[in-house]
């Protein structure tokens, strides 16, 4: 009864030693060769000018999002710091930031304190109001304003995320729904990678 | 001066459902606000066990300037949130969910932060039912 099965583990074995699988696929979306975002310089809440490029040796995550966003913001800002816990001695190497798209009513304070209560690790970048459109079409994204009530507004916007891998390429697109262990796996997967892949 | 039935069914309840005549207000909770944020989502079940459609037209808090009925939705990777036109529906024999990823209220410019553990009085106004008073229950960030 039991030859058989240990015969066949075996022989499986055997061949995955001659000829190793390809990787499996990324759970995320893969992309390649889109320079999304890179060489773009952007002030943190702090006041200095970061650049994916600047993050050398991380994988990096971006999004766009905004302090008075009810909803999908502080629940992505949630998950990413699930994934990023997720890790384990990994997590050092994942750098989460927010890139706003409401710069008019997000203050430096305000955005700083707010991401910061997420996880203490993550940047907020926020764009000077009149650069944001260029901001948000390096990343062929979308921010639209739209008027609700008493001269408020909310703002449409891209909720995918922007991952880039420790030599700063583009490698995934993911959606904020993305369950926390299929993204964390993918984010392993590129903490781990050799630098110059 | 006698005072509307509607009124002697109300009955506060703190995180347990609340019922309203063919009403019933399921588990309403908000997140814990982060600092710097203005806005609060707020979120429940309505269950209507009445005959004919109800609406949800508008709810008040002291806690915050406004608050507004909203749906959220993605389309295309692109998250887009909108007031509630008209009110939302509450179908007869229906239920209606308000959760994180989809329809919400959302408490305009709160005047303190929202705490985990803490509770705040809501009022929501049915066409049919009438006014409905609730405590939300603020929860920790954690979903």
């Amino acid at each position: 009864m039991r030859s058989k099965p240990l015969a066949l583990v075996l022989l499986t074995s055997v061949l995955a030693t001659a000829c190793s699988p390809p990787p499996p696929p990324f759970n995320a979306t893969e992309v390649t060769n889109l320079t999304y975002g890179r060489g773009l310089g952007i002030p943190d809440t702090e006041g200095n000018i970061r650049r994916i490029d600047d993050f050398k040796g991380q994988v990096t995550l971006v999004f766009f999002g905004f302090t008075r966003c009810p909803d999908v913001c502080p629940t992505t800002l949630m998950r990413l710091r699930q994934v990023r816990n997720a890790l384990g001695e990994d997590a050092g190497k994942v750098q989460v930031l927010l890139v706003s798209v409401d710069p008019e009513r997000d203050t430096p304070d305000r955005l700083g304190a707010y991401v910061k209560s997420f996880d203490e690790s993550f940047i907020g970048l926020r764009p000077e109001p009149a650069d944001l459109e260029k901001v948000v079409k390096a990343f062929h994204a979308i921010a639209v304003k739209v008027p609700t009530t008493g001269g408020d507004y909310t703002i449409d916007h891209s909720a995918t995320i922007y991952v880039y891998d420790r030599e700063n390429q583009l490698r995934l697109i993911a959606q904020p729904s993305l369950e926390i262990d299929r993204f964390a796996s993918d984010l392993r997967r590129l903490a781990q990678e050799p630098r110059g892949f | 001066m006698k005072l509307p039935l509607m009124m002697l069914v109300l009955v506060a309840s703190v995180g347990h459902a609340i019922a309203a005549g063919p009403i019933t207000i399921e588990r309403p909770w908000a997140r814990a606000s982060a600092p710097g944020q203005t806005v609060g989502g707020g979120f429940m079940n309505i269950v209507h066990q009445g005959d004919g459609e109800d609406r949800l037209i508008s709810a008040s808090t002291p806690i915050a300037r406004e608050v507004q009925i909203h749906s959220m939705n993605m389309d295309g990777g692109v998250m887009r949130m909108r007031p509630v036109e008209g009110g939302l529906a509450i179908p007869a024999g229906g239920r209606v969910v308000l959760q994180p990823g989809g329809l919400h209220l959302m408490f305009m410019d709160i005047g303190a932060p929202l705490v985990a553990g803490s509770t705040f009085p809501v009022t929501l106004r049915f066409a049919k039912t009438g006014e409905v008073k609730v405590e939300f229950s603020v929860e920790a960030r954690t979903r």
